[in-house]
């Protein structure tokens, strides 16, 4: 019996003998910290960083200036390993610090915005964060809240020196995009093709003070000067922003409706429609019938996933099937090619630094 | 103190003179292909193979079907966390293809066409089979990948027995089972109930030193009866009834912490009669699934559904000289309602027919075919043929072909502001072929199979971003099982050996890419040894690399993990039978994950107490 017993034995240890090491956890990017530039101390100063929401874990990858690679888990690297949460949103800055919104994980990770090294998070009072600005030494972060329904929405006030949120502003409709003009809050009620209006809140009370209704299917806006330009799915209009009135109203034709992703650069306005990018001149906003460009995308709601107009580029971000590594395409202003990098899954941003 | 109360209670439960039934110590672990009681299975299987994994197998392993079924067969189980939703992937194919049969009803959720295997407790029912491949002529939508069976046989004239088997195990972890059955000449009975809860916060290394909001809890209840009418007219009524409250684990302490319940609701009743030559068996079946999600614990807000089908299911077999004949009418009334569903139907007609030729005692055929009609899309035609070659007493050859659907769900079809139904079944053309050896207490068998899968149904974002089912992917799998067992006979001690291996390649046809998590590579092996009152067993299991991606990025997978755990069980009483035992789970504490980000528990103990009456 002894005998076979430790046959026994020895069959198992012969299965055991296949285990593998101990540490079977996912694969990290093994990327090197030094990435970038490793002369200086600041090698996220000069470029573009690029938000990858991510399937479950999202990441920022760095593009330098003079666009010769792309750096892909950025704070990954910098951070052994850390993570920033799940569905990273956006970025807002202040002088010194990037504040990384991951709106699943209710999570803003703070890092300096030049050598990405962590400086501190916010675990609480964030539900399903979206979208931030800095304003007098305060952060205002939109929250979405329960998915189905509008009515819980809010602006989280964020003290940053302590990193807690102090106050909680109910919106009374969806919140998304928000932007300080001249000491007020500007905030887009619209996400997902939902909603159809502006309003403002003054930080100085906390309360919503007006709001007015843009159109339809409201999905981007853009300060320039004293004017917001709103786009919607079958218009673009521009607010007076001394009066918070609408000034100028350009109902699209057929070719232009359901354009996205506006954007005004050095006079010139941008929107994407499909997969084209059609402009106009800010001073008539009379669209070019022909396209600036267009790229190749199998992806409907993945084509211009990101896109940024600003220092002679073009950024587009294109999230192809959400479940594989996206693809940036970085055009100068007369749409020529400059660059094209693949990145992480679902690029939805890009942030100049 | 807790577990006390509990041993305690089910003390109270059984406190009745009871008829002592033989303990079946001596049954296999080993899974067999066996004559079985569900006559359909048994009847028509040519050309395919069908395991079965005993009750005392089942004893062995946590009642939840998945670790069942990941430790003891060449399939995959998914498992998105511990005790958390678990869907099979038979054959590479996708959580919806492998139906769930219960007692002949295909019992899939109509919300998103699976079964979750954490939540099908052992229950009553004392025959569990898989059949893989291809099934759909008989058990309708799924039966792509493959079919699990869920059989409950009623016996007669077998007095009266109780069972009563308890585990208890670390992160206060109860898995309890109690069945029993009366039987007279004319009448049966069963009846059992089972509780399985967990804290389910063992240590995990993500930001979060433990896995947070991971408990669960689930509780069922059985009754089956049965009345022989006479000598040709049975009566038979199942009844299921299934809660479940689970938490879904959390990465970040700063997360919503969702939680999600559901009832299930499956009642039977089957009137057979049985003539010299024919058998007809007629079926009406009400299942109701009702689930409800918060998606933040500390929200109030819930959204819940409900799913209710009317089966009404009629087989007639026929025998005539070597010849059987299998005729199938089934009606099938499903109504979708709740929060998130538009309130609709679907109503499917459909017939089969089949007819196998048993042309001497070496050459089997068979050859069917099924046709549905249905208020929404009909389904294609759809068949099966096979063959079975018994070429020497100890070999024999088996080769099936045949092509199955998997119909849109609820979910596809009803989503409020997503729903398509102008959706298409994903249809599979397949076959396998397959060598089956035995010899002496040797169980040797070899499958290749290839499916070609058509019209996958993918969720892709619209330009809104508002996420809509659409008719999209090809996907061709392709690849072979291998099962294998031996049993040793040593004077009073015995060594049972058990191993499977499955080599598996599910290629999407865009992207010549292998599916997300699904394995190329799985392979378990048990070895049990009995000797006087001890038995011993190991079990290991090792599941190969699993892409994240759909780009198969080298750098986003789940890694290869191998796991062994152990168990002891020592037999202190044979009348009535009293068994205790020990488990230990991941006895080498691997780290692994079953998920991108679900993490899965280190080493575990679990004691464990067997009384049968």
């Amino acid at each position: 019996m002894n005998t076979n017993f430790l046959k026994l034995v020895f069959l198992s240890l012969l299965f055991m003998a296949c285990s593998g090491d101990d540490d079977a956890i996912l694969a990290e990017d093994p990327d090197d910290p030094n990435n970038g530039d490793p002369t200086t101390e600041r090698p996220y100063e000069n470029g573009i960083f690029v938000v990858n929401e991510g399937g479950s874990e999202g990441s920022i990858s760095f593009i330098p200036n003079n666009l010769s690679e792309i750096e892909q888990g950025v704070f990954s690297a910098v951070n052994n390993g850390e993570d920033l949460g799940q569905f990273v949103q956006s970025i807002f800055f202040d002088e010194e610090n990037a504040y990384i919104i991951a709106n699943g994980s209710n999570l803003i990770t703070v890092v300096d915005r030049f050598t990405f090294e962590l400086q501190g998070s916010l675990e609480n009072g964030l539900d399903v964060p979206r979208y931030g600005t800095i304003y007098n030494g305060k952060a205002y972060v939109t929250n979405q809240a329960s998915f189905s329904t509008s009515d819980d929405d809010y602006i989280a006030v964020i003290d940053l020196e302590s990193l807690t949120v102090e106050n909680e502003i109910n919106a009374g409709a969806v919140v998304e995009f928000i932007e300080e003009h001249n000491g007020q809050l500007i905030i887009q009620n619209a996400s997902y093709g939902m909603g159809n209006q502006l309003s403002v809140l003054n930080p100085n009370t906390n309360s919503i003070i007006q709001s007015i209704e843009v159109g339809e299917g409201l999905n981007s806006m853009e300060i320039v000067g004293q004017s917001l330009y709103a786009l919607s799915s079958e218009k673009l209009v521009e607010v007076d922003l001394t009066n918070f009135s609408i000034a100028t109203e350009i109902e699209f034709d057929e070719n232009l409706q359901g354009s996205a992703n506006l954007q005004i650069s050095e006079g010139i306005l941008y929107l994407t429609n499909a997969n084209e990018v059609f402009t106009a001149n800010l001073s008539d906003l009379a669209f070019d019938e022909t396209p600036l460009l267009s790229y190749t995308s199998d992806s409907e709601f993945g084509v211009f996933y990101g896109f940024l107009v600003a220092d002679g580029r073009i950024f587009i971000a294109d999230a192809g099937d959400f479940a594989s590594n996206g693809d940036v395409f970085i055009f100068d202003l007369s749409g020529n090619v400059e660059a094209e990098f693949s990145t992480g899954i679902g690029p939805n941003g890009f942030y100049l630094n | 103190m807790y577990k006390k109360l509990i041993i305690l209670l089910w003390w109270i439960t059984i406190h009745t003179t009871c008829f002592a039934q033989k303990a079946d110590l001596d049954a296999t672990q080993n899974l067999e292909e066996v004559v079985i009681t569900n006559p359909q299975l048994k009847d028509f299987s040519t050309g395919q193979y069908v395991l079965k994994l005993n009750d005392s197998l089942r004893q062995k392993n946590p009642i939840r079907l998945s670790e069942l079924i990941q430790l003891n067969t060449p399939f995959f189980i998914r498992e998105n966390g511990y005790g958390m939703v678990a869907s099979p992937s038979f054959r590479g194919t996708t959580a919806q293809q492998t139906a769930v049969v219960w007692n002949g009803i295909n019992i899939n959720s109509q919300f998103n066409g699976q079964g979750d295997f954490n939540t099908l407790l052992g229950g009553n029912f004392n025959r569990l089979s898989i059949r893989p491949g291809g099934g759909s002529v008989v058990y309708g939508t799924g039966a792509i990948g493959g079919s699990v069976h869920l059989d409950t046989e009623l016996q007669f004239n077998q007095g009266l027995s109780n069972e009563v088997q308890l585990l208890y195990g670390e992160f206060n972890t109860i898995d309890s089972r109690y069945r029993g059955q009366f039987s007279t000449k004319k009448w049966s009975f069963r009846w059992g109930t089972n509780y399985n809860y967990s804290d389910n916060d063992f240590p995990t290394s993500g930001n979060l030193n433990r896995n947070t909001n991971g408990r669960f809890k689930h509780f069922n209840i059985n009754l089956d009866a049965a009345h022989q009418l006479n000598k040709h007219n049975l009566l038979k009524y199942y009844l299921w009834i299934f809660d479940s409250q689970r938490d879904l684990p959390i990465r970040r302490i700063s997360e919503n912490r969702p939680a999600y319940e559901n009832l299930d609701f499956r009642n039977l009743i089957e009137w057979e009669n049985k003539g010299k030559n024919y058998s007809s068996l007629l079926r009406l079946a009400y299942l109701s699934e009702d689930f409800s999600f918060q998606e933040n614990k500390n929200r109030q807000r819930k959204t819940s559904n409900l799913a209710e089908t009317l089966h009404l299911r009629h087989d007639f077999s026929y025998r005539w000289k070597n010849f059987k004949f299998n005729s199938l009418i089934n009606y099938e009334n499903a109504k979708a309602s709740g929060d998130n569903l538009n309130k609709d139907q679907r109503i499917v007609l459909a017939t089969s027919l089949i007819a196998k030729y048993e042309m001497n005692k070496q050459l089997t055929f068979q050859a069917s075919a099924r046709k549905e009609w249905s208020n929404l899309k009909d389904s294609p035609l759809l068949y099966s043929a096979g063959i079975n070659w018994k070429a020497t007493s100890f070999y024999q050859l088996k080769f099936n072909a045949s092509k199955n659907f998997r119909i849109p769900t609820f979910n596809d079809l009803f989503w409020l502001n997503s729903g398509n139904e102008e959706l298409r079944p994903e249809t599979a053309e397949q076959f396998e072929l397959g060598h089956h050896f035995h010899l002496g207490k040797l169980n040797f068998s070899a499958t290749a199979f290839y499916n070609d899968i058509n019209q996958l149904i993918r969720w892709i974002p619209n330009p809104n971003g508002n996420w809509q089912p659409e008719n999209v992917d090809r996907v061709k799998t392709y690849g072979g099982e291998f099962t294998g067992n031996y049993q040793l006979n040593f004077g009073d001690s015995k060594l049972q050996l058990n191993a499977n291996y499955a080599l598996v390649k599910s290629i999407h046809q865009d992207t010549k890419n292998q599916l997300t998590y699904t394995p190329i590579h799985k392979a378990n092996f048990s070895s049990a040894y009995a000797i006087n009152n001890w038995r011993f067993t190991h079990q290991f299991v090792c599941v190969g690399e699993q892409f994240a991606q759909t780009d198969n990025n080298a750098d986003r997978v789940i890694e290869t993990y191998q796991l062994h755990h152990l168990l002891a069980h020592y037999t202190f009483a044979k009348k009535p039978v009293m068994q205790a035992g020990i488990r230990v789970y991941n006895v080498f504490n691997n780290r692994y994950q079953s998920a991108d980000f679900r993490p899965m528990p280190g080493r575990m103990f679990n004691l464990e107490f067997l009384i049968q009456l």
